[in-house]
């Protein structure tokens, strides 16, 4: 009992955050803009999907580019649970839902890792993006969800509390998996994978273990973006998805949390203020990800976190 | 029973044989050196045994159990430990992090226990980091723990890599070319240091090295390789002696 | 049988443009390591030079066998500059940066391209003009082979043949060769690794040119993303050759152009696409070095 006890106390802190963000969410709902508040909604999407993407990205240092196919797994599944198995589901049903869509985009990422993490480099960023458009095929060419038209109707069941709740538990468990001594392991591998695999660790399992978790976070991310529009197509799911994700990571330094959300936050807002002609957004971005890899390619902050960097300790840095 | 037996080892890569019919036991708490001039194969007799490469002729065993085959990280943690002759630390991690990389897959951590914080895994936490900074003690790093391992000193690192092989807690460690670019310090230190790892740590040690004098005067016994074979084997004093030896490393007399 | 015959045609047609353009492709990464993303652009890019050059020089109205090597001669030297332009602009900085970073800026100047392209061209498809009349050469019952179709699979040849003969029989093609097999070495053995680099870049631009002007030709709608997809079956094509391996592009090449069309074809038109993919994934799951490549072994 006093094993619980101390569960509890520990987690005391994430369950207050969470819990903050229904009543936070009626006061934001209440003070700002609709508009406003569905680019906040927005941005904690991209956050989780940025923090999930560092973790195999940044942190292990599997270079993937296929994240917005496991979003657009955990989007569609979570959608065609609340459509067609359990169409009057209460609010509560979103919560099925996600942990569906999520368990589904895990189970892809199990599927997709065991082969192509075996590959490095160049040739893992490829064959990613082989199965993000395999996937996205698929689903286009599947009618029973809509197929090319896309699906409609999907019950409005997300709202920010539910995005941003998810999103803190995200950060905050991902964080703790990150700072724990696998956490150093999974950085090991990328670090020096031959080294690591010569100190013991099973690189291999690791590394897979990456991807299904960061594969779960962004079905997670793709179940909240279905019920938080009503519809999905899988345009919003291509590979430029994956590579917003990536530029997000990699502009915020890959590996460093707080980075990862600066960028999400960064690149979310940013289109929205250059709304005067979609062409030049894409243009800016692409400019944007040239001049960053040539003036500072570790990104904002490098591989440290917000902490260390205000702090300014020259010789530590995780 | 030999810890560390190799019985007519081959590997070819390609056209090329890198190493050929190498045979070689290592007592336990014995110290063994392997020389022979550059390009002899010896990295390549490193990498057999840790598993990176797998011989295409015969076998390999560890206390009796044959590991040619498995995966690198299968055979470390069956108990063979080694540092590379370019040192490959984790280069962006602090030299505590190293250690703990190395030490922490033998402790039971459980996933979900990290990461919901059962008191379990936060007691295991503390006890991991203190355990990991006694291993930097061990080699004089105690100071350096919270310093990144890109940052160290030469010799430092030097250091760090054979903690970090320590953490493994390895029966066999493999050493290769430890004293590349020590002076004769540093050099004596790491004589000690390797004499003192046999003796108070039992383990047993094989050493790549070129440099003759510090193999000749820890080593009890010594291999030479020259182009993938063995060409004698024995104590240092016969070794020196030996004319094969002599001849692969400065040519035969009169050419 | 002559619906076959026509398919394979097809298959062929397409199967050099593609094994023009992976290339181009193993070019770069046979001397860089790098998946040139930006590749297929250029592609794109040569399309647009030949349909603009073909106006303003007034060929567009009349068809002739000069203008439009004329026409393509040009696109080529254009995107010969453009090639070597993103090098030095975009890659050579990068040298000494991880790779990962030179392939996130390939990316960034593939979009750029890309979208650039829709803002500079015009989003709308453009209709390539009819340089050369087409002709068929044989008509039964549904099939048509035009003169068309021979011309983009002899003029691959011709330009395949050229490559093979600057790489083999030039000093510029030897030192491609001796930085393809070791960047290192080769600079240490006094070869201006930038020079190499540079003409890399031009010549495998160039070919992607040619493949975009003779696309044209044969499909003449042509549009700023028109090289997203060609781009991507490229690479697959040169993956499954063997990257770094000029008969293993060519032969890639016309594998990925006849399997497709045969499935688009046979199966479904649907999955067409996806084809690529699933060889893609094939190939590196089976045998990542390619049908003719050679493993590389990492020194430990």
């Amino acid at each position: 009992m006093e094993a619980v006890r101390f569960l509890v106390r520990r987690n005391a802190a994430l369950a207050l955050m969470v819990a903050l963000m229904w009543p936070l969410g009626a006061l934001l709902s209440a003070a700002v803009n609709p508009y406003y508040l569905q680019i906040i909604v927005y941005i904690g999407i991209n956050v989780i999907l940025a923090v999930s993407l560092n973790l195999i990205n940044g942190i292990t240092g599997q270079f993937s580019l296929g994240h917005a196919g496991f979003m657009a797994i955990g989007a569609y599944v979570s959608a065609a649970f609340t459509l067609f198995v359990w169409p009057s589901a209460p609010p509560a049903g979103l919560w099925v839902a996600l942990a569906l869509g999520g368990l589904a985009a895990a189970a892809a990422g199990l599927v997709i890792g065991i082969p192509t993490l075996r590959l490095r480099g160049d040739y893992l960023a490829i064959a990613t993006l082989g199965f993000g458009e395999i996937i996205r095929v698929v689903i286009v060419n599947t009618d029973r969800v809509g197929g090319a038209r896309g699906l409609f109707g999907i019950p409005v069941l997300a709202s920010f509390a539910s995005v941003y709740a998810c999103a803190v538990a995200c950060v905050v468990l991902l964080a703790r998996l990150v700072y724990s001594p696998k956490g150093k392991a999974l950085a090991a591998i990328r670090e020096d994978e031959t080294a690591a695999a010569a100190m013991g660790i099973d690189t291999t399992r690791l590394k897979i273990m990456a991807f299904i978790i960061g594969a779960f976070w962004a079905g997670v991310a793709g179940g909240l973006f279905a019920h938080f529009i009503g519809y999905i197509h899988t345009n919003s799911f291509t590979f430029l998805k994956s590579i917003e994700i990536v530029v997000m990571v990699v502009l915020g330094g890959m590996g460093s949390f707080s980075g990862a959300i600066l960028a999400a936050a960064a690149l979310t807002i940013l289109p929205e203020l250059l709304r005067f002609g979609a062409e030049y957004r894409m243009i800016v971005y692409s400019i944007l990800l040239v001049v960053m890899m040539l003036t500072r390619p570790t990104g904002l902050l490098g591989n440290r976190e917000i902490t260390t960097w205000l702090s300014s300790k020259p010789s530590t840095a995780r | 029973m030999a810890l560390l037996e190799a019985v007519d080892c081959s590997l070819s890569f390609g056209g090329l044989k890198a190493v050929s019919g190498f045979s070689l036991a290592v007592e336990p708490g014995e110290l063994v050196g392997l020389i022979g001039p550059n390009g002899a194969g010896k990295t390549t007799v490193f990498n057999l045994i840790t598993g990176v490469y797998r011989p295409d002729e015969g076998d390999i065993r560890l206390e009796g159990k044959r590991i040619a085959g498995l995966r690198p990280y299968q055979i470390n943690r069956r108990g063979i430990a080694r540092t590379f002759q370019g040192i490959r630390l984790f280069a962006n991690m602090t030299a505590l992090e190293n250690v703990l990389v190395g030490y922490d897959h033998r402790s039971d951590h459980r996933l979900l226990g990290t990461v919901l914080r059962t008191r379990y895994a936060e007691r295991q936490s503390r006890q991991l980091e203190a355990d990991c900074l006694a291993l930097l003690e061990m080699v004089g790093l105690r100071e350096q723990r919270d310093t990144v391992a890109r940052s160290l000193p030469y010799g430092l690192q030097r250091r760090l890599e054979i903690a970090r092989a320590l953490a493994t807690r390895p029966k066999l460690l493999l050493l290769d070319e430890p004293a590349a670019g020590t002076n004769p310090l540093e050099k004596i230190e790491l004589m000690e240091k390797i004499r003192w790892l046999r003796n108070d740590l039992g383990l047993a040690i094989l050493i790549i090295e070129h440099d003759m004098k510090l193999i000749m005067q820890i080593c009890e016994r010594i291999t030479v390789l020259d182009h993938g074979e063995t060409i004698a084997s024995g104590r240092p004093e016969d070794i020196r002696a030996d004319p094969r030896v002599i001849e692969a490393y400065l040519g035969t007399i009169g050419e | 049988m002559d619906e076959l015959v026509q398919q394979i045609v097809n298959g062929l047609a397409w199967g050099s443009i593609y094994a023009l353009i992976a290339l181009g492709y193993t070019m770069v990464y046979g001397v860089l390591r790098l998946i040139n993303f930006a590749h297929g652009d250029v592609y794109m890019v040569g399309a647009m030079m030949a349909y603009y050059f073909a106006h303003w020089l007034g060929l567009a109205g009349t068809p002739s066998a000069l203008g439009f090597v004329l026409v393509m001669a040009l696109s080529m030297g254009t995107c010969a500059l453009l090639g070597a332009l993103i090098e030095f602009v975009a890659y050579r900085p990068l040298r000494n940066q991880p790779r990962l970073s030179m392939l996130i800026t390939a990316i960034g100047v593939s979009m750029l391209l890309e979208f650039g392209g829709q803002r500079v061209f015009g989003p709308d498809p453009k209709f390539f003009p009819q340089l050369i009349e087409s002709h068929s050469l044989l008509a039964r019952g549904n099939i048509v082979l035009t003169n068309i179709d021979l011309l983009v699979i002899a003029v691959s040849l011709v330009l395949m043949i050229g490559l093979r003969w600057i790489v083999m029989k030039t000093r510029i093609g030897m030192a491609l060769r001796a930085v393809s097999f070791s960047y290192d070495t080769a600079a240490l053995m006094g070869i201006n690794v930038n020079t190499v680099l540079t003409c890399t870049f031009m010549l495998g631009s160039a070919l992607a040119a040619a493949a975009g002007t003779l696309v044209g030709l044969r499909n003449p709608k042509i549009d700023p993303l028109m090289g997203l997809m060609p781009g991507i079956k490229a690479f697959v094509a040169a993956v499954l050759g063997g990257i770094g391996n000029f008969p293993g592009a060519v032969a890639g090449g016309l594998l990925m152009g006849l399997t497709e069309t045969l499935v688009a074809a046979y199966l479904s038109s649907t999955y067409r696409d996806a084809v690529a993919f699933v060889i893609l994934i094939g190939v590196l799951l089976v045998k990542p070095t390619g049908l003719l490549g050679k493993p590389a072994i990492e020194k430990v």
